[in-house]
């Protein structure tokens, strides 16, 4: 059974934004990365899916439940990270996180001081003294306390130094060692590319494609270069073919698409050396996001 | 049991003030009635001032003096805190984004807004308990013999009004997600409603007309000389709590928390 299970879910806002017919599985155990630019709707979907907005189509599941009559009961297993997140101010973090922790019923205070010490944050200091990355990481721990079975964390790391995120990188891997579902919605992509097992992306309210990370990466885009003993040949024109540039006998070029007819391509010269490289994930979602990927 | 102690200690601090404020007027007041009442200075009033407070006639110099007193801005200070109050149970939490974590809790939502009206109840009924208690303590402390049963009914049709305001408000801000902006029109009405009402009691304009105004549904002469709420004043209050009461659980139920 997937962990999060979304079918055809729509919820559009009056400006025209949201989501449209989202199709998406999550499976248990598995680190989900939810790709998407700035209004995209990653947000609206996470939203949704914990019951702040109410769908307009479609239906989903969370840890087998239907989010719209088993709302309370999906928030009891699931612990959520805003981006941004913000807690009473009024309060310090060890009371944010007991105010939380009362409503949920536990009084096992054991993992918060655990969560605590590996993120390195004073939970006795009031919330408007700390600075965003220390309120991160009381969000953090909020967000965990309760060793919730799914984590949707939006943004996680932003915020954070380098050094407290891969703190927080060896935790969602401790986390998913431990069987938990992960749903990370961000546009740190080599954040994705580290933790997640796959890979979804969201543009204009509908996904656009939702493969393994590595896949993703294998089939898209790749780094060329060609070196031919005459002077090389203008590309332009071949489809696939991007930022092409040429220096004397040398070509470079990012390229997408089928790879077989591009050798072809180049093999209809003296070709001297040929390297394809995979370009980081921000290159193949670049394609995504403009346009350019292929439709789901 | 946990969402009220929350939301109760976010207010401890604005209760606390309220409190003192409300105790800091009522003070003010009862410190100058020696001269007033024994100086017998309120009878040489103009007719439209008396009228401010209310149909006056036939009461005790300190029953007159306690009408005066509630009339001159005393019903503000209950009044002007349950609008805020109310303001802060989801307006804020939106505006400061708050109610974010709060709904990622397991709770329903009409958990969370039983438990805030309960602390909305609990600290309008604090301030307004704490004006009348420092009035009718301080004025007895004084040596004056007032119808402090007149008087208690009194500060119940004040307290009516206040949660009124403060229920009609909570619904209305299902609508709002801006504090500063509500808290700003919010507390523009009431001081309007309340400085048109007495513009228009000085004006000696009948009930029927002033019907519009909540501030109308507080007869602080008759109150006092009758020793009870008239029934239109009290059943109009209480549809008003009703009204705002649902109004306020059918929106928060449907509300949607977008970015």
């Amino acid at each position: 059974m997937p962990a999060i299970q979304v079918e055809s879910l729509t919820r559009v806002y009056r400006n025209g934004r949201g989501i449209r017919n989202v199709n998406l599985a999550v499976n248990e155990g598995e680190v989900f990365g939810f790709l998407g630019p700035n209004g995209a709707g990653k947000t609206t979907l996470i939203r949704t899916l914990l019951g702040f907005l109410s769908p307009q189509g479609g239906r989903a599941q969370v840890l087998g439940l239907d989010i719209a009559g088993r709302s309370g009961d999906i928030r009891r297993r699931v612990g959520y990270l805003p981006s941004d997140p913000a807690l009473y101010d009024f309060l310090n973090g060890q009371q944010n996180i007991d105010f939380a922790l009362a409503v949920r019923g536990i009084r096992d205070r054991s993992r918060v001081k655990v969560l605590a010490d590996r993120l390195e944050v004073d939970l006795k200091r009031r919330l408007k003294t700390l600075s965003r990355g220390n309120k991160q990481k009381v969000a953090i721990v909020t967000a965990l306390a309760h060793d919730p079975d799914l984590l949707i964390l939006d943004e996680p790391t932003s915020g954070l130094d380098p050094l407290v995120q891969e703190i927080f990188h060896a935790l969602i891997r401790e986390e998913q060692a431990r069987g938990k579902t992960i749903f990370i919605s961000s546009h740190v992509l080599s954040e994705v590319e580290t933790l997640c097992d796959r890979v979804g992306v969201i543009r204009d309210g509908r996904i656009v494609t939702i493969d393994q990370v590595e896949n993703l990466r294998k089939q898209r885009v790749k780094y060329v270069t060609a070196e031919f003993r005459e002077a090389a040949p203008d590309l332009t024109n071949t489809a696939g073919v991007r930022d092409l540039q040429i220096h004397g006998r040398k070509v470079r070029f990012t390229f997408s698409g089928g790879i077989e007819p591009l050798i072809a391509e180049l093999a209809r010269r003296p070709l001297v050396d040929l390297t394809l490289t995979d370009p980081p994930l921000e290159e193949v979602f670049r394609a995504f996001y403009e346009g350019g990927g292929g439709g789901r | 049991m946990t969402l009220f102690r929350q939301f109760f200690s976010a207010h401890r601090k604005g209760l606390l003030i309220w409190m003192a404020a409300g105790a800091l007027l009522a003070i003010s007041g009862t410190r100058s009635a020696p001269t007033f009442i024994e100086g017998n200075s309120m009878s040489a009033l103009p007719p439209a001032l008396l009228a401010l407070f209310g149909d006056l006639s036939g009461l005790s110099p300190v029953d007159m003096y306690i009408t005066i007193l509630m009339g001159k801005g005393t019903p503000l200070i209950p009044t002007m805190y349950a609008v805020i109050l109310a303001l802060s149970v989801v307006t804020r939490e939106v505006d400061r984004r708050t109610v974010e974590f709060l709904l990622s809790l397991p709770v329903q939502r009409t958990q969370v807004l039983l438990a805030r009206l309960a602390v909305l109840t609990v600290n309008v009924t604090a301030v307004t308990a704490t004006i009348w208690a420092v009035i009718r303590f301080d004025l007895a402390g004084l040596g004056f013999q007032g119808s402090w049963d007149h008087m208690l009914l009194l500060f119940i049709n004040l307290w009516l009004l206040a949660m009124a305001l403060g229920t009609v408000t909570l619904a209305a801000s299902m609508w709002i997600d801006d504090y500063s902006v509500g808290v700003k029109l919010f507390l523009g009405i009431v001081a309007l409603g309340f400085l048109v009402e007495y513009v228009l009691r000085g004006a000696m304009v009948s009930r029927a007309v002033r019907a519009f105004s909540p501030f109308s549904y507080v007869d602080l002469g008759g109150v006092m000389r009758h020793g009870s709420i008239p029934t239109a004043d009290a059943i109009v209050l209480i549809a008003a709590i009703a009204a705002g009461v649902a109004v306020s659980f059918w929106a928060f139920g449907r509300k949607q928390f977008s970015a």
